[in-house]
């Protein structure tokens, strides 16, 4: 459906009318500005394409830092029914779990601003980082299998982390329904060598401080305290997860032919949630699912030593949380007045659970999910907690970073003949990259600010903002 | 009608407009694109040789499978297409014949995750022919 009308609704949200073949209406979260944007491109197109899907509940929405995917927009969320609706890997995207942890230290920050020089080589040496990054540790076929089942479980039993960890982790770091036979051969090949490596492209390790408190209780509660130094990590899971995805979309072209499902775009090629190419598909995908999460804690692992190594026990990281960006789960929702289990897509969107969730941690059942929102590696991230709003509307979810609006050629112009390392030293971020095209694409400018998205979801209810954290020193993949 | 590739505008991933002579020269350029992308336009040897059979749906799903396979070869393989024959068989199959380098995987400088369908477009126009894929990076 091309060009469809956005309607504004409230302050922070825009509707297109459910018309034509659009099951359901679409439902946009922005302000103005941010609306003005999303007209450029094609993504509220995006959002009427997901409103055909069989299914669908409620709406299709999509989140401030929505942008042109493909299949879905980037930001964009949407739940099916169990016996009607479909599982689409364009509701996922490449990289499956593709998501961000944080953590926080001892140290505040004029412990470490001497050193911060040398400590952003010590992380950037730390971690694999950059195209086709490899793992510093050896896997065999069955250890992968095993990762692939145990997922961030499988790292700390093997000595990557604590027991801990585990309890801040969406889904504990280990989803249910993982089948390693459903991953293909290439698949394995791809992710045997990489497991506990950044990748590339807008994936980071960043050491940061807390600038800014703006709900003291719940910033307590996730272990938030001014001038604190925090680490937070975006990563996925690399080759085995893009392989999974590619390897699922040929079978799910056929199943849509197969069930006769109509796609308005080809990537939104989809099964319906009880036939068996969904399975094979839930086995594969919740496979990555895990890998992405034992990914991420490896390299957790790898971060500890290097501020242990260099900042002594001060240096020691406790994990705050880690969420999952690109997923369809099963989770159960309040739908026209009863409780329901829906398949919910997130492409770039966070889950955002509200306090008394019971899948939110004890620590934090009380102020709501930490849902962490990185920003660019020139200006801040922030720290939201999930609210009942967002369990009412968005079925539990938030935004998940600040979206581009240029394209990586166009960011690139923009950083020609301009030297990016030094002037974001002189603003105080040491950044380390096996590439300059990485960082060049990544410049602050490529991006919307990240407090604009915020500022929506906090004005519209859906999350509250906690904290905002400062960059000190960056490893860009 | 001359062949070639560019990338054109798209937010967050890779856009490529190609064109060529016939429907087999727009997979032959798509290889080129794909290596060029890969190693921002390195110049690559031509002394390694692959085989390739693939079948597809149909011709669009043939041409994003095709991609897909000169990725893999450079990811899994270190194999990096400097040029290719392609010859279309019945049925959305194809077999071509690879010219690259081999070992080469240092040479990758992009990462390029996929090719995929959204806005997907293979067609003959009144001068040959003209493909549009986004590539997810």
């Amino acid at each position: 459906m091309k060009n469809p009308y956005l309607r504004q609704e409230s302050e922070y949200t825009w509707k297109i009318d459910a018309v034509g073949p659009m099951r359901v209406p679409g439902l946009i979260f922005g302000s103005e500005r941010i609306i003005e944007d999303v007209r450029q491109d094609r993504s509220p197109e995006q959002v009427a394409n997901v409103a055909t899907l069989p299914g669908i509940i409620g709406h299709s929405i999509a989140m401030p830092d929505i942008h042109w995917g493909y299949g879905f927009p980037i930001g964009g969320v949407a739940a099916f029914d169990e016996a009607e609706g479909v599982v689409s890997p364009g509701g996922v995207g490449y990289d499956i779990n593709c998501g961000v942890r944080l953590m926080t230290s001892g140290l505040q920050r004029e412990d470490i601003v001497d050193d911060l020089e040398r400590f952003s080589t010590d992380l950037y040496k730390a971690i694999p980082s950059g195209v086709g990054s490899k793992s510093p540790v050896s896997l065999s076929a069955s250890d992968l299998d095993e990762v692939l089942v145990e997922g961030a479980a499988w790292a700390v039993r093997k000595g990557y982390g604590r027991k801990a960890d585990l309890e801040v982790i969406e889904e504990r770091g280990q989803i249910r329904g993982a089948d390693p036979d459903k991953v293909s051969k290439r698949a394995k090949q791809r992710g045997l060598p990489q497991l506990g490596s950044l990748g590339s492209g807008n994936h980071f390790c960043e050491l940061g401080y807390v600038d800014e408190i703006y709900d003291p209780v719940a910033a307590a509660a996730f272990g938030l305290r001014q001038g604190g130094v925090t680490v937070m990590l975006h990563s996925g899971s690399r080759g085995l997860g893009y392989q999974v995805c590619d390897d699922s979309l040929r079978a799910m072209l056929e199943a849509s032919a197969k069930y006769g499902i109509k796609l308005p775009d080809r990537q939104l090629c989809a099964a319906p949630l009880g036939s068996p190419e969904a399975a094979d598909y839930f086995g594969a995908m919740n496979s990555a699912v895990n890998y992405a999460f034992a990914n991420r804690q490896m390299m957790t692992h790898f971060v500890r030593e290097a501020m242990r190594a260099r900042f002594g026990q001060a240096g020691d990281l406790d994990l705050v949380y880690d969420v999952c960006h690109n997923i369809a789960k099963w989770e159960t929702h309040l739908v026209e007045g009863q409780q329901r289990r829906v398949c919910v897509h997130r492409k770039g969107a966070t889950r955002a659970f509200g306090p008394g969730h019971a899948d939110v941690p004890r620590a934090y059942r009380e102020v709501g999910q930490p849902v962490l929102i990185p920003g660019d590696m020139g200006r801040y991230s922030f720290v939201l907690a999930g609210t009942q709003k967002a369990m009412e509307t968005t079925f539990g979810s938030s935004c998940h970073g600040a979206g581009r609006v240029l394209s990586r050629s166009k960011a690139r112009e923009a950083a020609k003949g301009r030297e990016l390392f030094k002037e974001l030293k002189a603003q105080g971020i040491y950044v380390r990259s096996p590439s300059p095209r990485t960082v060049a694409e990544e410049i602050s400018e490529a991006y919307k600010d990240v407090a604009d998205v915020v500022e929506v979801m906090d004005g519209a209810g859906i999350a509250r903002k906690v904290a905002r954290l400062v960059p000190l020193a960056v490893v860009k993949g | 009608m001359s062949r070639g590739f560019k990338s054109i505008e798209h937010t967050a991933d890779l856009a490529l407009a190609l064109w060529a002579e016939d429907e087999a020269g727009i997979f032959e350029v798509a290889a080129e694109a794909i290596t060029d992308n890969l190693t921002e336009g390195a110049t690559l040897g031509a002394e390694a040789r692959q085989r390739v059979t693939l079948r597809g749906l149909d011709h669009e799903d043939l041409l994003v499978r095709w991609i897909n396979e000169i990725l893999l070869l450079a990811i899994l393989d270190g194999f990096l297409t400097r040029r290719a024959s392609v010859r279309l068989l019945p049925e959305a199959a194809l077999e071509a014949t690879l010219w690259g380098e081999a070992e080469a995987s240092a040479r990758v400088v992009a990462e390029l995750k996929s090719a995929t369908y959204h806005h997907l477009e293979l067609a003959p126009t009144p001068e040959g022919w003209r493909a549009q894929v986004i590539i997810d990076v």
